[in-house]
């Protein structure tokens, strides 16, 4: 039986008198790893941030795990790892431990101790982390620092994990490890995962849907490779 | 060495170095945890934007002839404000944003200035009179440290949230807007009370010096606010020691402690880089 978690209808979005996005619509199913690719600037991001609630919707309407995006209350269930992610996070002063451990809310308390030190290894462990949790977040690879902030999002046991471009900056053994994280997230724990991505190799073996952004259209990609206008 | 127990005593036995002291603890406590905030979301230059807004808040208030630091906490607030309304709206800007109130501050300042008939109340504002303040001065010190200081706490995670990652943090449910807004009020207050105490011109460096030094030496976020407020009670401490015996403006010795100490903590982290390599 399957389940939509992410329906989009008719979504048009432009930034000004820019558009960006012209009656997009595509729908994501429980347990999907689902790829958005397209050139760059052709509107991915601006895509994955109206799901998110981060953009308004200007037409058409998004739903997800059932609810309206403007009204969106499952905030715990959403794991987003943004675009700019590596960048931003350079220098700042926190270890691995506590920056794994921002989504939790129990920081002070003694009793609660135990279970966050436990949720925060078991994130760390998913993304073969766990012997890093005490460096700082400065002294980590790309790589490494990209797995962490994926760590942080897991901490929540998400429903459905976004991840913008995750593979930027990432040489080929990194993608490939990144891509057997995400492919255990999404087998074992019946993940849904949605990427942008641009890696066309990767794309093939794990990913079970891809929509490509084209002139402000959403393409589906068959995986025999045929084109299909959603 | 037991002469230092002995001078302690000295500086002591006077009860407006007593109060001085207090009050500057208590801002030297407060002023470097906003520190944090501010320089990790490179705002850094916050600090002096809000001290030229609160020098002139002091000569409307001379002007108006209500109470000066009312004064400054008011402009200062409507500066804080107008900062994150621009910083919002145009966030590559932010830089920008700062530099205008600055400039504005400062414009505003000189203007009144030239109306202003007995200037000596506004020098003391510039390099400060901590050992000079008046009864509601010193319980607005203390509530509002207080404030920050539980502010920190009960926002901790928030704060640490939104500087590492705002969009995040408010995709995680954190009301960020209302976080800003409750810290910006909190950076205005304290900026224009230190600017009263320790000095307008000093201000920038007690909420960014604190900080860079907890930076060299931080390991985590949290040890970097614990060691923010030390450094910055050190410095406090210290500066004040050095003005009472040495006869210096305090506000000039609290600043030159911090940047002593901070080259002093780069050079020993440099050396010790190079052992380890
Ligand atoms: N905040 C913004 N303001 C104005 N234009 C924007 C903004 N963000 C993106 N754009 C423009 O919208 C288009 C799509 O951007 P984006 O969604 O980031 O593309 P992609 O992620 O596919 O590279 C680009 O032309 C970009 O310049
Ligand atoms: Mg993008």
């Amino acid at each position: 039986m399957e389940k939509t978690v992410i329906d989009v209808r008719d979504v048009s979005f432009s930034y000004g008198n820019n558009l960006v996005l012209d009656k997009v619509s595509l729908q994501v199913m429980k347990g999907d790893f689902f790829a958005i690719t397209g050139a760059n600037g052709s509107g991915k991001s601006t895509l994955i941030r109206l799901i998110l609630g981060l953009l308004k919707t200007q037409s058409g309407s998004i739903t997800v795990l059932g609810e309206a995006v403007a009204s969106f209350s499952q905030h715990a269930q959403l794991g987003y790892v943004a675009q700019k992610g590596l960048s931003h996070s350079f220098g700042f002063p926190a270890s691995v431990y506590e920056v794994v451990g921002l989504p939790l809310k129990t920081v002070f308390s003694a009793s609660k101790r135990q279970a966050r030190h436990q949720k925060i290894m078991a994130a760390l462990a998913q993304v073969n982390m766990q012997d890093f949790s005490k460096r700082m977040i400065s002294e980590l690879s790309g790589g490494q620092l990209q797995r962490v902030l994926i760590a942080r999002e897991l901490i929540l046991n998400p429903k459905i994990l976004f991840l913008d471009e995750p593979t930027n900056g990432l040489d080929s053994p990194m993608i490939h490890e990144l891509f057997e994280i995400l492919h255990t997230l999404n087998r074992k724990n019946q993940m849904t995962v949605l990427l942008i991505t641009h890696s066309d190799e990767q794309l093939r073996e794990n990913i079970t849907h891809t929509i490509l952004i084209e002139d402000h259209h959403a393409v589906r990609i068959d995986h025999g490779d045929n084109h299909v206008a959603v | 060495m037991p002469s230092g127990s002995t001078m302690e005593t000295t500086m002591l036995q006077y009860e407006f170095m007593r109060i001085a002291l207090i009050v500057g603890i208590l801002l030297a406590i407060a002023v470097p945890i906003i520190g944090v905030t501010v320089v990790l979301k490179r705002l850094s230059m916050i600090g002096d934007a809000l001290s030229h807004a609160s020098m002139a808040g002091i000569l409307v208030g001379l002007l108006l002839n209500f109470n000066p630091i009312l004064g400054a906490m008011l402009i200062s607030l409507i500066a804080a404000l107008s900062i994150e309304f621009i910083r919002k709206r145009f966030e590559r800007y932010a830089e920008l944003s700062i530099a205008i109130i600055t400039s504005a501050g400062l414009g505003l300042a000189a203007v009144l200035l030239g109306f202003v008939s007995n200037a000596t109340n506004f020098n003391s504002f510039l390099f400060g009179s901590i050992v000079s303040i008046t009864t509601f001065e010193f319980i607005m010190v203390i509530v509002v440290t207080f404030m920050i200081i539980g502010v920190a706490l009960i926002l901790y995670r928030s704060l640490f949230f939104m500087a590492f990652d705002e969009e995040a943090a408010k995709l995680s449910g954190i009301k960020t807007g209302w976080i800003n807004l409750i810290f910006t009020i909190l950076t205005a207050l304290v900026v224009s009370l230190a600017s009263r105490t320790v000095g307008a011109l000093i201000v920038s460096s007690l909420m960014v010096i604190p900080v860079t030094c907890s930076l060299v030496v931080g390991r985590s976020y949290l040890q970097v606010v614990l060691y923010s407020a030390l450094f910055g009670v050190f410095f406090m401490i210290a500066g004040l020691m050095l003005s009472f015996y040495q006869g210096v403006k305090s506000g000039g010795s609290i600043v030159m402690v911090g940047i002593v100490t901070l080259v002093v903590l780069m050079v020993i982290k440099g050396v010790m880089k190079r052992i380890k390599a």
